[in-house]
């Protein structure tokens, strides 16, 4: 499907700052159709709507640009029926937005190359929503060990210390809702993980709306496969509520704890994620923005020169600096 | 033309960059440059005593080989030009007495004796300058006198108070554990360094220091800049839990028993030290102190 404006017919896309459909041509709010193919579920995926032009589609995605006339498309097939989601957070942060935060977090790196932070470059900075699986645990935590007070005093010629034991216990349900874990291949676990949390309260029921003018995907694996991350985050954090809950001892010795999952429930959505490339001597270095925080993930490339030129630079001068005072020092 | 503004607005950056510290470096190359300009004809203090003896080591007692005689009066130039105070070393090989109060009293006047005779004195007779009086009087026997006493005159009275003399008794017995000369020269480089700080010793900090430091806070300088962190987690243990409060069933802290131990407080002593100044048989202020092996 493709969302065309009413009044120009120009391509009407999601913009996050305004949080409504815009046409970038004639300036138009909220006044679009939809446009979808004619013909089959198949054509659908191979053809663009607009132009018929051939579109690359790969395995897992659901929403692209048109390479030729640059429409943004969303798949039908892909957003409906088992592949529709349940909720999605929109984009919130726009790409002027995007890259002035990336300017303003990596200003102060000094050996960063020279067009890092370029208009240029930044303008290959692509909008992804990616997939994600969001699990609720209801769980029962259970903690029993030996905790020690030790307190010290001195009377006297002597210093007393008193160890006191105690058997400490607790037991508590911990609900976890919506632990997420992407299911993108594309995207690198450890670097999602990093871009979380994102703000719940801002979960909107799913509309194909908002993936006009972004690239999206499917989930690329069932929610199955991949719940041993979530398990794990579950699992970390139900112990650390533990040791948190357990305060006022010198040390506590665990003597077992136990984390039963009561009740599960998993549900499919949409995080928005700005991705931006720099390519570097011939290596890419992505950078991910939170689309809904703005929380930035990722380390920008050094350049040699530049490291080498500003550390001799320095030393040189601070030398000459000393060097002169100690000079002026020995004629004093 | 894009490149050439790229790298037009990198080496407007880097002047940015680094205009103070280039500011400072040149106030600091122009500063020197003057001063070496005002100072361009002074001279160093030089040694004014022309009464004095140019010999500087006494070896009465034969513990040093000639050509050890001739290294240490080498080494003794040198560190009287450093210090701009006279440096003497005399052994001796006699009884000055049995007791504490005796062998200090003995070696004292030996001491002082010996430095006014001679009129010693870096500045003028009778001025600044140490004496080491080392006797080896029946060493490593029972009823040995050895040890080393030193005689202070003018600055160096102040110069060479208690501990800075400790330190240089020190330098000589660590020294010693090597060689006679080798304990001899320690206390000369000792007692030479402690006579430079006396005469405002020179302010300059040393070459290696200045060198050292732009090397290090280089360095530092280029790991911090180097450093990056991909992004920190920013979550906590209850991002994902509902109102951040898990239900707490039960929450039980039971007391079992407890133990006291006791630990007795050792009490530790502290040792002194003495000193002070004193005139000489010949009517001349000296300060000094010793120690017996």
């Amino acid at each position: 499907m493709i969302f065309k404006c009413k009044n120009c017919g120009g391509n009407a896309v999601y913009s996050p700052e305004k949080r409504r459909m815009i046409c970038p041509y004639c300036d138009s709010e909220n006044s679009y159709d939809r446009k979808t193919n004619a013909n089959d579920i198949v054509s659908n995926m191979e053809n663009c709507p607009d132009c018929g032009g051939t579109i690359p589609v790969q395995q897992f995605d659901s929403a692209m640009h048109c390479p030729y006339c640059g429409n943004s498309i969303i798949f039908d097939e892909r957003v409906q029926g088992e592949y529709l989601p349940k909720f999605i957070i929109p984009f919130e942060l726009g790409k002027d937005n995007c890259k002035a935060l990336i300017r303003e977090k990596f200003k102060k790196l000094t050996f960063a190359p020279a067009d890092f932070l370029s208009e240029v470059c930044l303008n290959t900075m692509q909008g992804d929503y990616v997939p994600f699986w969001f699990y609720d645990y209801k769980t029962n935590a259970v903690f029993e060990g030996q905790g020690t007070k030790v307190r010290s005093w001195t009377s006297g010629s002597y210093r007393y210390t008193e160890t006191s034991y105690y058997n400490v216990v607790r037991d508590m349900n911990i609900p976890f809702e919506k632990l997420p874990a992407d299911a993108s291949i594309k995207m690198p676990d450890n670097v999602m993980d990093l871009m979380e949390p994102y703000t719940y309260s801002k979960l909107r029921d799913f509309e194909p709306e908002y993936l006009s003018g972004f690239n999206a995907e499917i989930y690329n694996m069932p929610a199955e496969e991949i719940e041993s991350r979530a398990k794990k985050k579950m699992e970390d954090d139900a112990s650390a509520i533990l040791r948190s809950s357990i305060s006022g001892y010198s040390s506590v010795i665990k003597n077992n704890q136990r984390i039963s999952v009561l009740d599960r429930n998993v549900n499919y959505g949409l995080m928005p994620v700005w991705k931006y490339v720099y390519q570097y001597k011939e290596q890419e270095y992505p950078f991910y923005v939170n689309g809904e925080t703005g929380k930035i993930i990722g380390t920008a490339p050094l350049s040699k020169s530049k490291v080498v030129g500003y550390t001799l630079t320095l030393w040189a001068l601070l030398t000459a600096i000393l060097a002169s005072i100690n000079g002026i020092l020995g004629l004093i | 033309m894009e490149e050439y503004n790229v790298k037009l607005e990198e080496r407007k950056k880097y002047f940015h960059y680094f205009r103070v510290w280039m500011i400072i470096a040149a106030i600091a190359v122009c500063g020197f440059g003057v001063m070496k300009v005002i100072h361009w004809n002074d001279k160093d203090a030089t040694r004014n005593n022309s009464e004095a003896p140019s010999e500087r080591v006494f070896d009465y007692a034969d513990v040093l080989t000639d050509a050890e005689e001739r290294d240490l009066a080498e080494l003794i130039e040198k560190q009287e030009d450093y210090g701009k105070c006279d440096i003497i070393l005399v052994t001796i090989n006699q009884e000055v007495g049995a007791s504490d109060y005796a062998w200090e009293q003995t070696m004292m006047d030996l001491a002082d004796d010996f430095y006014d005779e001679r009129a010693y004195g870096y500045d003028q007779p009778h001025g600044d300058g140490v004496l080491i009086l080392d006797n080896w009087y029946h060493m490593g026997q029972e009823d040995t006198q050895a040890g080393t006493w030193i005689s202070t005159s003018g600055n160096m009275i102040s110069g060479l108070s208690d501990y800075e003399r400790d330190r240089v008794l020190d330098a000589e017995d660590a020294g010693f554990k090597i060689s006679t000369k080798d304990g001899y020269a320690r206390a000369i480089k000792e007692i030479a360094q402690y006579a430079n700080e006396e005469h405002g010793g020179s302010k300059q900090l040393p070459w290696v220091v200045v060198l050292a430091i732009p090397v290090i806070v280089a360095i530092i300088y280029c790991l911090t800049n180097m450093k990056q962190k991909a992004g920190v987690d920013t979550t906590s243990a209850t991002t994902y839990v509902p109102g951040g409060h898990p239900e707490m069933r039960a929450q039980r802290d039971d007391f079992i028993r407890k133990n006291v131990t006791k630990v007795k407080i050792e009490t530790s002593s502290s040792s002194g030290s003495r000193g002070g100044s004193h005139m000489s048989s010949g009517g001349f202020s000296h300060g000094g102190g010793g120690r017996r092996r």
